[in-house]
């Protein structure tokens, strides 16, 4: 037997001690930037969206407050939000029909845009524009629900399990609802929910709906008339 | 007398090794797609 | 050690191991949250910061767990326990952090409390899909605070050593729901399987190294064949201990650690008074019996520590007879 010993308030290790215990930290070091990097680089799957986040601009047109507030702006309807995990239904409720100057941060995903805007809403005159509206049909698809809000652009990922309890919250403070289903080339479109609230209890797990497609303005709305989840 | 202490170690991990095992591959393989594709559907067929 | 609440007192080794810690930690979730902006630049900042501080505690819980089966197998690996309570304490702050990202980026602002949020947003128990995993971390987390906030010596002294070591063995109860806590939520939406492998991998190697070193243990504990004589117990050869060092044997239910020193031999139980290490694996210096793992100190003849401490394990009456040591089962009482 060799006479090492580890005294832990000795101020120094043995030699051959110390050299044991650098080769030991040594590894666990290596092995954990290994599983730093694998697993930062691993975690996926995020969406190509965007949040201006504290960059407010303004933006003018008529605002509507059903079926989800939105404001209609240079031909692009632009869905509204509040702040923080609310819906901007009181809000848009005062201003129906009417032109408005809005302040708000842009979120951006897939071409639908929204805002997140800041309480004060200035009416403004001028004529209102109705939108554009066509009827595509009946339809019933398997695909995921999400809250509008984090799904385009405020969190990243903003859908999927990790995300089901925010989204769970977004929904009940009122933020429209999204569904995402993929069609049989695999590509995927973001559809805007509407008609009832959607079951906070089957959000981000497969769920069948079938509903009716509409087209408004450049959106396309699924007005849902029922909702099954898909069995395990 | 910790000789029940020193042994309880190991007979926590005979419970918590399988019971583990079980629970990471139950959750893994319940892992699911929430956006299967749809067939007969193509967005560019809408109108 | 008398039981008062004292600060740490510092050690050059314990700075060392200090600074190791707080860099690896801070290398560890830098390393993450950069790799993560550069293979996902679209990913927010807020979810790489709450990803590498869950990420960073489950690693280090890991190495945390192995240090006590790898100290078992191979003592060089001590210095590295030494310390470990304030790797513990780190891990339970990084844990704390990514909890209380969590709640804030997932739960608040919204139109419920977020603790309520947190314990209502999700009940799907009966689906393995959909199963709640936040609160298996909320109630990890609950578990480390409790160890973490009875860390200190002071509730080891408190407590007791059997109660404050059964305490902290809810440590791998924290590791079951960390476990499940990170296989209901993160793995079941990641977008590749390997993950849940690495996952795997990591249970292997803690389950695989506290099972070989409670074998291993278990082993060493089987009972002497019972040869007595005048109420002694035959322990060991006396010739096989080398000097300033111990056999362990099993002395009726128990282990006593048969020290030479200066040629003659000394039984004192193999339990230390301070946090129950094995003494048998110390040495004597300074005329006293030396634990491995903290340094505690006690006379062999006596089983006190030195003055002014005031600690004692069990000490045996022993004899050296036909080369053979013997050791009397009954411990000696020494009054004051």
């Amino acid at each position: 037997m060799t006479d090492e010993f580890y005294v832990g308030y000795v101020p120094r290790q043995t030699a051959a001690q110390a050299r044991f215990t650098r080769t030991a930290v040594t590894v666990a070091a290596l092995l954990a930037a290994g599983l730093a990097w694998t697993l930062a680089a691993w975690r996926a799957p995020f969406d190509n969206s965007r949040f201006e986040f504290g960059v407010y601009r303004d933006y003018t047109g008529t605002l509507a407050a059903h079926p989800v507030p939105s404001l209609l702006a240079e031909g692009q309807r632009i869905l509204l939000v509040a702040e923080g995990k609310h819906g901007a239904n009181s809000l848009a409720a005062r201003f129906d029909q009417r032109n408005v100057g809005i302040r708000g941060a842009l979120i951006e995903h897939d071409g639908i845009r929204m805002l997140e805007i800041l309480p004060s809403i200035e009416p403004l005159g001028g004529p209102v524009v109705a939108p554009r509206e066509q009827d595509l049909g009946s339809v019933t698809l398997t695909g995921e629900i999400a809250d509008s809000k984090c799904h385009l652009g405020v969190m990243n990922p903003g859908r999927g399990k990790v995300h089901r309890d925010c989204a769970v919250r977004c929904l009940s403070g009122g933020v429209p609802a999204t569904f995402l289903a993929r069609d049989e080339t695999g590509a995927r479109r973001i559809l805007l929910l509407t008609g009832a609230r959607p079951p906070l209890d089957h959000v981000a797990e497969p769920v069948t709906i079938t509903g009716r497609l509409t087209r408004w303005d450049q959106l396309t709305t699924l007005r849902a008339e029922s909702i099954e989840p898909v069995r395990e | 007398m910790i000789r029940p202490l020193r042994h309880s170690h190991l007979r926590a991990w005979c419970v918590l090794a399988p019971f583990l095992a079980v629970v990471l591959v139950l959750a893994a393989s319940a892992r699911r797609d929430a956006t299967p594709v749809n067939p007969g559907v193509r967005w560019e067929r809408l109108p | 050690m008398s039981v008062q609440y004292q600060a740490i007192t510092w050690s050059r080794q314990k700075k060392v191991y200090d600074v190791l810690l707080a860099s690896g930690a801070a290398g560890f979730l830098g390393l993450f949250v950069a790799a993560g902006a550069v293979t996902h630049p679209e990913a927010t900042a807020e979810t790489l910061l709450i990803r590498a501080l869950g990420t960073c505690a489950f690693v280090m819980l890991h190495l945390i767990l192995c240090i006590g089966p790898l100290c078992r197998l191979d003592k060089r690996f001590l210095p590295l326990l030494y310390n470990r309570r304030h790797m513990g304490v780190t891990m339970f702050l990084t844990a704390a952090a990514h909890g209380v990202f969590s709640i804030i980026q997932f739960h608040s602002s919204g139109d419920e409390n977020p603790l309520v949020s947190l314990l209502s947003s999700n009940t799907r128990v009966n689906s393995l899909s959909a199963f709640p995993f936040q609160q298996l971390g909320l109630l990890a987390l609950l578990i480390l605070f409790l160890m973490a906030a009875t860390s200190h010596d002071f509730w080891l002294h408190t407590l007791t050593p059997p109660v404050w070591k059964r305490l902290h063995m809810l440590v791998y109860a924290a590791y079951g729901l960390l476990v499940a806590h990170v296989a209901f939520g993160a793995l079941q939406s990641a977008a590749s399987v390997w993950p849940a492998v690495l996952t795997g991998a990591g249970l292997t190697i803690v389950a695989g190294l506290h099972l070989a070193a409670g074998i291993h243990e278990r082993r060493r504990d089987s009972p002497l064949p019972a040869r007595t004589h005048d109420g002694f117990v035959a322990a060991c050869e006396f010739d096989a201990i080398p000097e300033g060092r111990a056999t362990v044997a099993m002395i009726g239910a128990e282990r006593v650690a048969i020290f030479k020193h200066e040629g003659k031999p000394y039984a004192i139980s193999n339990v230390c008074a301070h946090q129950n290490g094995p003494l048998g694996e110390g040495r004597t210096i300074d005329g006293c019996v030396t634990c491995p793992w903290h340094g505690y100190q006690f006379r062999p003849d006596t089983g006190m520590s030195p003055p002014p401490f005031q600690d004692r394990v069990p000490a045996y009456r022993c004899r050296v007879d036909s080369g053979k040591v013997w050791v009397h089962p009954q411990p000696v009482r020494h009054d004051g």
